[in-house]
């Protein structure tokens, strides 16, 4: 329980701790946190060899380096081995048909990522409008829609994304991307639903508040009130629980590819490298290891990052310590 | 009411051990009037607090919630804290029982004395014993500080059976008692009940009865109507009064409202800034104030005999921030009456007419600037 | 409380309504038909197959046929079969043997590495998170934390292959897969441990946020101010109001165990329905597919519906409303 006070009055002296907004308070809060600044560090990271990937590795994701694997006995290269007569060296090594494991690591992240990015934007596509029509208009449309979404809700994601995904396997849509696009639409069809809530929860207790009844009585059109006066205060959460969808969405497509879903070889993602590795876990680990900790890297970093944009937003704490 | 403190002058001595009447006009007529007098002033009182600081230790700076804070409570008297949101009277009652969250509070410095017992060298099982046994507390909103997952007259049970050692069946009985005698009908039938199936005012008794339970001496009355309607702040301010009457139980009541500080207590202290800054008599306090804030607070009360659609007055400008306070009056940014040494000194409690009647102002003292 | 069961219960017939749709409609959406393969069939094959499972109908009969419990064939109604009746259809893979049958065989193993993985996430779960809460931001706290963010970002089949790695083949403790479990029990340590992972780290982390929110509640500071021992504040006073928003996420985490069991089933070699369900997934038995799928989320729906009534009779708010 702080006694603090932060306004400034005309014709008052300045407080001595100056007054902060919303946004610069919880930047601070941010970066007290370590294991969010941490997390942080990771995603840039991340973000930057998805987007550079392509230049940045040594060799393209489906190049195939079959006379080393011969010369190797018709074995994957480890890391770092060394082929006699051969220039370079596999810094993680290769998988059966003489791939750089790094390239085809890179390649993964620029999956992985575009996962993150192209469902989330699926969900803020759908569950924002839904989410903001059911909380303004109440009613009959915000029963209609919650109807739908606790049917949408009701279906097990995975089963339906499995479903999708068979069903589409064949077709264009389904080989658009080698395979990615129709798990990417597929993940986001499935979590839009929990965006809607949130945001309809946000809108509703702040419908209440009277700033909005005073924005109506001068006239201001609906559509504004919700774009420039509801929306904006929901975006906190919004943003968290778009970080924090994150790597549930990583985590399905690694699923999905390893059973076999979605990413179409030549190209891999972590989850279908993790597969292929299966078969040579013990001789070979590498092929296994090194995608499992891409993923968990990738997985605990966005984690961090929105728990403690969580913490940093969370409005009980503002203006606290 | 004093009790058998050995330095009290005439310890021992009962009433009916003294002559009818005494003759001052003899020497030792005049030493039994002193003594009379003396022992009425050593007698201890209840509760005495001296000097009690409690800050706050925050990344952005040390809060200092309460400033050398002191006062005393007489047993079975009803005293009033009064002050506007943020003055430090919430802090200061938490501070009584320790109950301040630490991190980031502590209370820095001061004494407090209990019915003799000195409260801040208590171990933390010492007092956790005297709470509730011995010190109730209500809080301010009925509808959170009841467990909502537990019946309640298992939540008023509680205290008994841990303080007093009563049986499950006794401590029942007992929480029975007290839910009738708190005003809630039926009492045995809902002593199963939860929170929720209470109404505000309802839930409230409920509270006092937990606070009641073991007959403590003293009740902390943090804001305890001021989440209820206007119709139930009655009722519930004379069923603090008459069960505290009844018991001999001293109330200290934590109020905004200075109507109703008037109206309960005998004697009130006014904070502001972490600071008493008046205490007295109430009716000195509200007809003879002499401290420019409270002159503001009983001006901003709006009186039936106002003009209709005239503004309400209000105090100007905003408490301090209680971050590393500046030395000066607390006040003075505010004060319509403040001068340049009120910039750079802070007052000291003096003496005004009334009995036990002080200020924290320089321009009411005796000889002060203002009239 | 009764209205809301009611309510919740009658909700299910819709939302199976929906469920069954979505199914059918996508497993007819597969170009090419049940029977397309890499050497195609000859058209009199074809013909009679589809005669012969009833895929001449039109599309809706189709549907209703698979519903139930009136079968339409060639303009003749009978009775009784279909979903409606329990009865699953056939496997298009498996020629002799419906998709009850199939169920049957491996149901109960299934639903047994469930339940102990599920108790096993309880109990360890739940006292991880409330020690971590009660020693907020001190060594129990950053331990506890630390290990349920590793166990939510590591996906299930990728710490079923280490522990497969490092118990099964590296020390050599345990069986790596489950083929014998009638004989060796051990041989279903693994599997459950490796389903359990995740559900721990999420309940761990629920609970732990659960019981932070409750540390700030007003009746902890009542119960303190009435002089009670830290030891009867916690358990008496924190720990049941904590627990009840827990609730909410067993239906999910009741879900993952279900669809986990895939993976885990397919790694382990568990013969439960999850690995014929996913053997009918790439062997295209889209009538098996079909119905597991409605199966599934019958269970799932089911399960759901239980949690809910669970919570609301756990939280005294709701049961006397």
């Amino acid at each position: 329980m702080t006694e603090q006070t932060g306004a400034i009055e005309v014709g008052l002296p300045l407080e001595r701790r100056k007054s902060t907004g919303l946004w610069s308070d919880a930047f601070r809060r941010l970066l007290r946190n370590r294991l969010a600044i941490v997390g942080g560090i990771f995603v840039i990271f991340l973000l930057f060899v998805a987007v550079f990937g392509p230049q940045l590795a040594p060799w393209p994701y489906y190049e195939q380096h079959l006379q080393e694997v011969i010369a190797n006995g018709n074995r994957p290269l480890v890391p770092m081995q060394q082929i006699e007569g051969v220039d370079h060296v596999h810094y993680l090594g290769t998988d059966q048909l003489g791939r750089d494991l790094l390239s085809r690591l890179m390649d993964g992240a620029r999956i992985s990522m575009m996962v993150a990015l192209v469902a989330q934007f699926v969900v803020i596509v759908i569950g924002i409008p839904v989410g903001a029509m059911a909380a303004w208009f109440g009613g009959k449309l915000d029963n209609f829609l919650m109807r739908i979404t606790d049917i949408v809700y009701a279906y097990p994601d995975l089963l339906f994304i499995i479903l999708l995904g068979v069903a589409f396997r064949e077709t264009f849509f389904g080989r658009a991307m080698d395979g990615l696009l129709l798990v990417f639409v597929a993940i986001g069809l499935t979590s839009w639903v929990t965006m809607a809530r949130l945001v309809r929860g946000q809108l509703l207790s702040l419908k209440e508040q009277e700033f909005v009844e005073a924005a109506r009585a001068i006239g201001v059109s609906d559509r504004k009130i919700v774009n420039k006066h509801l929306l904006p205060n929901a975006t906190g959460p919004i943003i968290v629980a778009v970080t924090l969808g994150i790597p549930a969405a990583i985590l399905a497509e690694a699923t999905l590819a390893f059973i076999g879903i979605g990413v179409q070889d030549p190209r891999a993602s972590w989850g279908s490298l993790v597969a292929d590795g299966q078969t040579y876990v013990r001789s070979f680990p590498h092929m296994v290891l090194y995608p499992a900790i891409a993923i968990a890297v990738a997985l605990i970093s966005f984690t961090f990052l929105g728990d403690g944009l969580r913490d940093a937003l969370d409005p009980k704490l503002k203006g606290k310590q | 009411m004093a009790v058998s403190d050995p330095e009290t002058p005439l310890a021992g001595t009962e009433v009916s051990d003294l002559p009818d009447s005494i003759e001052v006009e003899t020497e030792e007529g005049r030493r039994l009037a002193e003594q009379l007098a003396d022992r009425s002033r050593h007698a201890r009182k209840l509760l005495e607090v001296r000097n009690l600081s409690t800050q706050f230790f925050t990344r952005d700076g040390v809060v200092h919630a309460v400033d050398e804070v002191s006062f005393d409570v007489d047993y079975g008297e009803t005293l009033g804290l009064v002050g506007e949101s943020g003055c430090g009277k919430s802090v200061t009652a938490l501070s009584l029982v320790r109950l301040v969250p630490d991190p980031p509070g502590q209370i820095t410095e001061g004494q407090i004395i209990f019915d003799g017992i000195d409260i801040l060298k208590l171990s933390r099982s010492e007092m956790r014993r005297l709470r509730g046994r011995k010190i109730g507390f209500i809080f301010q909103d009925p509808m959170t500080s009841l467990n909502p997952t537990l019946p309640v007259g298992f939540q008023i049970s509680e205290s008994a059976r841990t303080h007093l050692g009563l049986s499950r069946n006794a401590a029942g009985d007992r929480a029975v008692e007290l839910l009738s005698k708190v005003g809630i009908p039926r009492a045995r039938d809902r002593m199963g009940d939860y929170p929720h199936q209470f109404s505000g005012g309802m839930r409230q008794r409920v509270m006092i009865a937990i606070a009641l339970a073991c007959d403590p001496m003293l009740l902390l009355a943090d804001e305890p109507t001021t989440a209820l309607d206007v119709t139930i702040q009655a009722q519930i301010l004379d069923l603090i009064r008459s069960l505290s009457e009844e018991f001999g139980t001293a109330v200290i009541l934590i109020t905004h409202d200075l109507g109703i500080a008037a109206g309960m207590c005998r004697r009130v202290n006014v904070m502001y800034a972490g600071r008493i800054v008046e205490t007295g008599i109430v009716d000195d306090v509200f007809e003879n104030s002499r401290h420019p804030y409270a002159w503001g607070l009983l001006d901003s009360l709006p009186r039936i005999t106002d003009v209709r659609a005239s503004r309400l007055r209000t105090i100007e400008g905003l408490p301090p921030d209680l971050l590393d306070p500046a030395v000066e009056c607390r006040f003075s940014p505010r004060c319509r009456y403040a001068q340049d040494r009120c910039r750079t000194e802070e007052p000291e409690l003096t003496e005004r007419p009334g009995e036990g009647h002080q200020a924290r102002c320089f321009g009411t003292e005796p000889g002060g600037w203002i009239p | 409380m009764l209205t809301y069961i009611v309510r919740r219960i009658l909700w299910i017939i819709p939302v199976l309504f929906f469920v069954s749709v979505i199914t059918f409609v996508l497993m007819h959406a597969v170009p090419g038909g049940p029977w397309s393969r890499e050497k195609p069939l000859p058209q009199a094959t074809i013909d009679r197959l589809d005669e012969k499972y009833g895929l001449d109908e039109p599309i809706v009969v189709q549907y209703l046929n698979w519903v139930g419990p009136l079968i339409i064939s060639n303009g003749e109604v009978s009775c009784c079969a279909g979903l409606l009746t329990g009865d699953l259809g056939p496997s298009y893979k498996y020629i002799d043997r419906s998709v009850n049958d199939i169920i049957a065989d491996g149901i109960l193993i299934t639903v047994q590495l469930g339940a102990m993985a599920f108790l096993l996430s309880v109990a360890i779960g739940l006292p991880l998170g409330i020690i971590a809460a009660l020693g907020h931001n001190k060594a129990p706290d950053y331990s506890a934390t630390f290990i349920s963010v590793i166990g939510i970002s590591t996906p299930t089949f990728v710490s079923s292959i280490l522990l497969i790695v490092v118990f099964g083949v590296v020390l050599g403790w345990l069986p790596t897969n489950a083929l014998a479990w009638e004989e060796d029990p051990t041989a279903w340590i693994l599997p459950i441990i490796a389903l359990s992972l995740y559900p721990i780290a999420q309940i761990a982390r629920y609970t732990r946020a659960s019981m932070l929110e409750v540390t700030r509640r007003d009746y902890v500071r009542t119960a303190h101010s009435k002089g009670l021992g830290r030891r009867t504040v916690v358990i008496v006073h924190m720990i049941r109001n904590a627990l009840i928003p827990v609730v909410t996420i067993l239906g999910p985490i009741l879900a993952f165990l279900i669809t986990g069991s895939f993976v885990i089933e397919y790694i382990f070699s568990v013969p439960g329905i999850g690995r014929a369900y996913v053997t009918s997934i790439s062997y295209r038995d889209y009538s098996m597919i079909m119905a597991m799928t409605m199966f599934y989320a019958v269970v799932i729906v089911m399960l759901n519906l239980l949690v809910d009534v669970l919570y609301a009779y756990i939280d005294p708010r709701i049961r006397y409303s």
